[in-house]
């Protein structure tokens, strides 16, 4: 068989439409940054995260000292608590994401594949739970069950799931209604591999924006709940932590608030470039419009 | 106002259009810039209609908006276009708001969303008069209805308060003409005023324009890809193809004498209502015109599908604790069979349920009641495993070429996925070699294979679609409005495609359209439905040639002729309204509320279908 | 159309105000379940949590617990304090407060609730102000410089939490200038509240410029707006006539999660600025396991979302005409 011509697929024409967008390229560049020095906190800098230097309390930033970002109130070194708190941020918006998505991809699909009745009663449940003051929940449960972060995941993922399942959901619906799961069905494709080979990799798009723009949210929920004192416990810490003590110390040291601050809605920001970046790339509806 | 007043030179066009270019600069540098309109000129006389035709991307619609300073922010114009003296190409906002919507006005094609959904009917119409003629909102709230009831929309004065969902298609069209003409426009762009209306509809715009030109001595600017609309209405006519005219004549010089190939060619590949021979149609582009082949010798061979007494109804709405359930009956009770080797045609306006029929025979929606039978075998009563095999013999084809593949994958898993699902022992490479077979056999070239389905035109991706369907050799295929979002020369090449393969492979045909030009050309029998029931059946030649039902009569007389001679002599029954909702059908005969012959017995009894003549009948008094 | 259907159409506006009527009914009744799950799930969610509210450092003899056991009714079975609890409700009473001896909570509501009204009601409108406009304005000169200008700045906005943003304000305008006070409601003027406010209504006025932007290019895109250009009807009137309404909806419907945004948002700012508002009570009980109190604010502030949805909706169906009923 001779070789044929390749051809484009939309997702190979997503990654170029995306390469064009500088915004989401500087996002995408920068938040590479961020995660690698997190990731390497350890090897970064020569203090430990709980260690505290009782000569060096509350110091300004310096290079001579190696205390880049200055020390906190009990002398620990605020580069690499920035940098562990990062992980903490990071690896909690990863993780309760991955919760919402799990959940919400299985919700959303089966109401909006199945549809009818269960669509309804399914789709009703989300909007019980949606009129929920679930922030307060939260608090609540942080209050009562003592902070732990497995307890964040959970709950944040656990409430975040209900914009994806809607989304997953609507989404679901109008792709059944595509002429193209018609022709599988005339085609005698079984359910399951019409939702395997058809619905699925079309709703990934819409997934994968979706996610670059949960991760935020969630970075914003913890940091949330542990700028109230509700979140991770010390010595451990997280953007959101840290943003709360430089707020109490930021007249004498505002070195405390502006580095994590910086570093939190700088990664909020990326997120939030690249999922509009995302979208424009993936959005299918520009591009019949451009044919 | 002003503009109307100025003097004008009597032997001076109304609008002068002079080397008129439309162009789109690429945004990127690897992107090409677009050139819409070429060097475009033309003229219209005060009180005369041309008509441009073209294909889509013939530039047809870009002159138009480029003259009503309507194009988007990136094209680049040049040319001139004189009108009352004033270049439009250049003139700013400012200036040009003095003359759209009061001495040039346009209409568009889709008029559900060109009236804006959210305003009332009189508001949308008061603020024209308000702005170009300074009256109050009471006295334009007048002058409105007055204009409503102009373009003979009953009830006038209780239709400026509704808002246009409540309102059918065609009387959102006749507000659009009426919003139009409000201020007496001299000239009025019309851009496919009819193409999203029905054809019983169609007529009735078509008649009401032609009319009103007579009582306003409006000038028309009509822009159509339809022949037979041209024929119809138009003085002049002006053929473009890729952003450049082909030829400009008059309606008679450009049908009967044309200088133009392509003008010829796109002629010929319009199928005709009235031909008494059937012919291939000839395709564009392909100079060596293919020799007439009669498509009447070929045997009808056994009964292959039985329907009987089919009804299909969803539930309209949601159910709650306070509403009843509404059903909406799409199909109810439509019997027919068909033959091996056979074509079936079956024509209807929208919402006459011929494609959930379509849906039913596939068992693709639930069936409410009554039976189909395909190869002796009741597909109601087949389990998941047995109906899954059946389906292996009947195929569809979808009306939307690009939306029946999926975006995701490759051409060749498109077109193979049915192997994979029948014969799922089939090796990959048996499986290429048959999509590559097939893929050739559809006059697409293999190579094409590993491509996704937005890289195809809409005529290629259609010969995907057929690919897909008979790549397991079905014995029925139902074509559902499979070239209606085609362009004339393309639909030619598929039409074509679509008898040769059922020639070759003695294939089943359900063909539906609302075309009955090219149900004519394609069917050995036809079916005419209406609401949900069948209005008439018989033979192609019968049905066409002496049609029984009041509606065949209707929708035959609807149709235009692309022949100018023959069109503007012919009598038409127009009928009066618009199809009714299928959720609230009449009593008895469903076509009564606009059949010139109902009587008391049709809204009490429902007729059956009896033979009449050659055909069989569902009416009390054919 | 016949004379049949144009009579029925003559009967439309009285019937489209019955199903309107009808519609809210339905809507309302279907909003009872959600407020009952709501108390349940407050109410099971503060029973089951480890720690009673008399745990305090100090022991208390065991007879005493019982006596404020029952004095509170914690003796009795669950389902007859969710009863108990219920009725209270009905009758607009939330129990006594188990810190604040001296209170009921329906008092501590009174006293918090105006103050965090008046704080969230300011930040909501200058929300919808702010935002409506500068998202008309990018729109309008879509890719301009005052587009990408006013869009970089929302997206900050969107990306800087108001916690964060809250300190550098107060940093900046109390500490710095010492052009507004730092916290506090002070003598109670307006001034006191500006910074609150504004920390308040900065993410919602970047979210609510992206989505007014939005939707406006959408509906400047349709085909309506087309005819209206081509009926030579000035930009202006095309947008506050034509483009203004539809562009406008995704807006009426955004009004639910705003409000439940203001509220939990107004938690950490009413902790920042000393504002004795409603958040701050509910971060106070929470923290001394004030379950009635706790418990008072949840059903409270739930009430008031899910009231507000239910109005936010009825607002939807009667500004879109083509929502069928
Ligand atoms: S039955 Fe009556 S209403 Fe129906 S088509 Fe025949 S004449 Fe017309």
């Amino acid at each position: 068989m001779n070789e044929a011509v390749r051809g484009n697929s939309l997702w190979a024409d997503a990654r170029q439409s995306l390469r064009r967008n500088r915004a989401a390229m500087t996002a995408m560049a920068i938040m590479a940054v961020v995660c690698a020095l997190v990731l390497l906190a350890p090897l970064l800098s020569a203090y430990e995260f709980d260690s505290t230097d009782w000569d060096q309390i509350s110091e300004p930033p310096s290079l001579v000292t190696g205390h880049w970002f200055g020390t906190d109130d009990v002398g620990r070194d605020l580069f690499v608590r920035t940098l562990y708190g990062g992980r903490i941020s990071l690896l909690v918006g990863l993780a309760a994401t991955l919760v919402s998505l799990v959940i919400g991809i299985a919700w959303g699909a089966t109401a909006g594949y199945i549809g009818g009745r269960t669509d309804q009663v399914m789709m009703r449940t989300v909007d019980v739970v949606y009129a929920m003051p679930f922030m307060f929940f939260v608090i609540l449960l942080m209050v009562f069950f003592g902070r732990n972060i497995l307890l964040i995941f959970v709950a944040v993922g656990a409430v975040n799931w209900l914009d994806m399942a809607r989304i997953v959901r609507g989404q679901t619906l109008s792709l059944k209604k595509k002429e193209f799961i018609e022709a599988a069905r005339a085609g005698g494709v079984s359910n399951f591999n019409i939702v395997r080979r058809h619905i699925v990799p079309n709703l990934l798009g819409v997934v994968i924006v979706y996610v670059t723009l949960t991760i935020p949210q969630v970075i914003l929920v913890e940091s949330f709940l542990s700028f109230l004192g509700l979140g991770v416990q010390e010595p451990m810490t997280s953007w959101g932590a840290l943003v709360n003590d430089g707020a109490q110390a930021m007249e004498s040291a505002p070195w405390a608030l502006i580095f994590p601050a910086l570093f939190l809605a700088l990664t909020l920001f990326c997120f939030n470039f690249l999922g509009d970046g995302l979208r424009d790339a993936l959005d299918p509806r520009d591009r019949r419009a451009s044919g | 106002m002003s503009v109307q007043m100025a003097a004008r030179p009597n032997d001076d066009p109304l609008l002068r259009v002079e080397g008129l270019s439309v162009s789109y600069p690429g945004g990127q540098p690897d992107q090409q810039t677009i050139h819409a309109v070429r060097n475009l000129s033309f003229v219209i006389a005060a009180g005369e209609t041309l008509g441009i035709v073209g294909e889509s991307g013939s530039g047809k619609t870009q002159s138009a908006l480029s003259l009503m300073g309507l194009l988007p922010e990136t094209a680049l114009k040049a040319g001139s276009a004189i009108f009352a003296g004033r270049d439009l190409l250049s003139l700013d906002d400012g200036k040009l708001n003095q003359i759209r919507g009061s001495a040039i006005s346009m209409i568009f094609q889709d008029p559900m969303t060109s009236l804006n959904p959210h305003i009332a009917i009189g508001r949308q119409m008061s603020r024209v008069l308000e702005r170009h003629q300074g009256m109050s909102r009471r006295t334009a709230l007048k002058v409105a209805a007055e204009m409503l009831d102009a373009v003979r929309v009953p009830d006038a004065a209780d239709r400026l308060r509704q808002y246009p969902h409540e309102l059918s298609g065609g009387m959102r069209q006749r507000i659009m003409i009426a919003t139009a003409l409000l201020c007496k426009p001299q000239l009025l762009i019309a851009d496919e005023p009819t193409t999203a209306l029905d054809v019983t509809v169609q007529a009735q715009i078509l008649t009401l324009m032609h009319d009103l030109q007579h009582e306003l001595g409006t000038a028309i600017l009509l822009i159509t890809h339809d022949m037979g609309v041209v024929a119809g209405l138009c003085d002049r006519v002006l053929v473009m193809r890729d952003g450049q005219m082909r030829e400009c004549g008059s309606v008679n010089k450009v049908f009967y004498e044309s200088q133009d190939n392509y003008t010829r060619e796109l002629l010929a590949a319009v199928p005709r209502l009235d031909e008494v021979q059937p012919r291939r149609l000839a395709v564009v582009g392909d100079s060596e015109a293919e020799a007439t082949a009669d498509i009447d010798s070929r045997p009808v061979g056994d009964t292959m599908l039985t329907v009987d007494k089919l009804e299909v109804r969803f539930s309209a709405g949601r159910p709650g604790p306070f509403r009843p359930v509404q059903f909406l009956h799409a199909v109810a009770g439509v019997s027919l069979e068909l033959g091996r080797g056979e074509t079936l045609g079956i024509v209807g306006e929208s919402g006459c349920g011929k494609s959930s029929l379509a849906r039913g025979v596939l068992q693709l929606v639930d069936v409410h009641a009554g039976r189909v039978t395909l190869l002796g075998e009741e597909l109601g009563m087949l389990d998941k495993q047995r109906l899954k095999q059946r389906r292996r013999q009947m195929q569809i084809i979808f009306q939307d070429p690009l939306a029946s593949l999926d975006p995701r994958m490759t051409i060749a898993d498109i077109v193979a996925e049915p192997l994979h699902t029948f014969f799922p022992t089939m090796s990959r490479t048996r499986q290429l070699v048959k999509v590559k077979a097939i893929l050739e056999r559809m006059g697409l070239e293999a190579g094409y294979m590993n491509r996704y389905p937005h890289e195809f035109s809409g005529g290629q991706c259609q010969r995907i679609g057929i690919a897909r369907a008979l790549i397991a050799e079905p014995e029925l295929v139902i074509c559902d409005e499979p070239v209606s979002a085609l362009d004339v020369s393309v639909q030619a090449q598929i039409v074509n495609l679509l008898m040769d393969l059922q020639q070759d492979m003695g294939l089943a045909l359900i063909f539906i359209a609302h075309d009955l030009a090219v149900v004519r050309h394609i069917s050995h029998r036809v079916m005419v439905m209406y609401l949900g029931r069948i209005a008439e059946v018989a033979d192609r030649d019968a049905l066409y040639n002496s049609p029984r039902h009041p509606y065949t009569q209707a929708l035959i007389s609807a149709v235009p002729i692309p022949d100018p001679r023959v069109e503007r002599n012919r009598d038409r029954t127009l009928l009066a309204g618009d199809v009714p909702s299928p959720l609230e059908p009449p009593s008895g005969c469903a076509f009564r509320t606009r059949c010139p012959l109902a009587d008391a017995r049709c809204a009490a009894e429902t007729p059956g279908l009896r033979t009449a003549g050659e055909s069989l009948v569902a009416c009390h008094h054919a | 159309m016949d004379g049949g259907a144009a009579r029925l159409d003559a009967h439309a506006h009285t019937a489209q105000n019955r199903t309107m009527l009808s519609f809210a009914f339905r809507r309302f009744l279907s909003a009872i379940p959600t407020l009952l799950i709501l108390i349940a799930l407050a109410f099971a969610l503060i029973r089951v949590a480890p720690g009673g509210p008399f745990d305090t450092e100090k022991q208390i003899p065991p007879e005493i617990e019982a006596r404020l056991n029952e004095a509170y009714h914690l003796d009795e079975p669950l389902y007859q304090q969710f009863g108990r609890y219920l009725t209270g409700l009905a009758q607009g009473d939330f129990g006594p407060s188990f810190q604040y001896k001296d209170f009921t909570v329906t008092e501590l509501i009174a006293a918090g609730f105006p103050v965090s009204l008046k704080l969230g009601g300011l930040a909501m409108l200058l929300a919808l102000l702010v935002g409506i406009s500068v998202g008309t304005l990018a729109a309008l000169r879509q890719n301009s410089r005052t587009d990408h200008v006013a869009m970089a700045a929302a997206m900050t906005g969107i990306s800087i939490p108001n916690f964060v943003l809250a300190p550098l304000l107060v940093l900046l305008f109390a500490v710095t200038l010492r052009w507004l006070p730092a916290g506090g409601l002070g003598d109670g003027s307006l001034i006191n509240l500006v910074l609150p406010v504004i920390s308040l209504a900065l993410p919602q006025i970047a979210y609510i410029a992206r989505l007014t932007r939005g939707s406006m290019i959408e509906v400047l895109r349709s085909d309506f707006i087309r005819t209206a250009r081509a009926q030579g009807l000035p930009g202006r009137e095309i947008i506050l006539g034509h483009a203004l309404k539809p562009a406008m909806l995704p807006i009426v419907s955004y009004l639910g999660p705003a409000t439940a945004g203001i509220i939990t948002g107004s938690v950490v700012i009413e902790q920042i600025f000393g504002v004795p508002g409603l958040g701050r009570y509910f971060v106070q009980g929470a923290l001394n396991r004030d379950y009635t109190l706790v418990m008072g604010v949840v059903v409270f502030y739930g009430v008031l979302i899910i009231m507000f949805n239910f109005l936010v909706d009825l607002a939807y169906r009667w500004l879109d005409p083509r929502v069928k009923l």
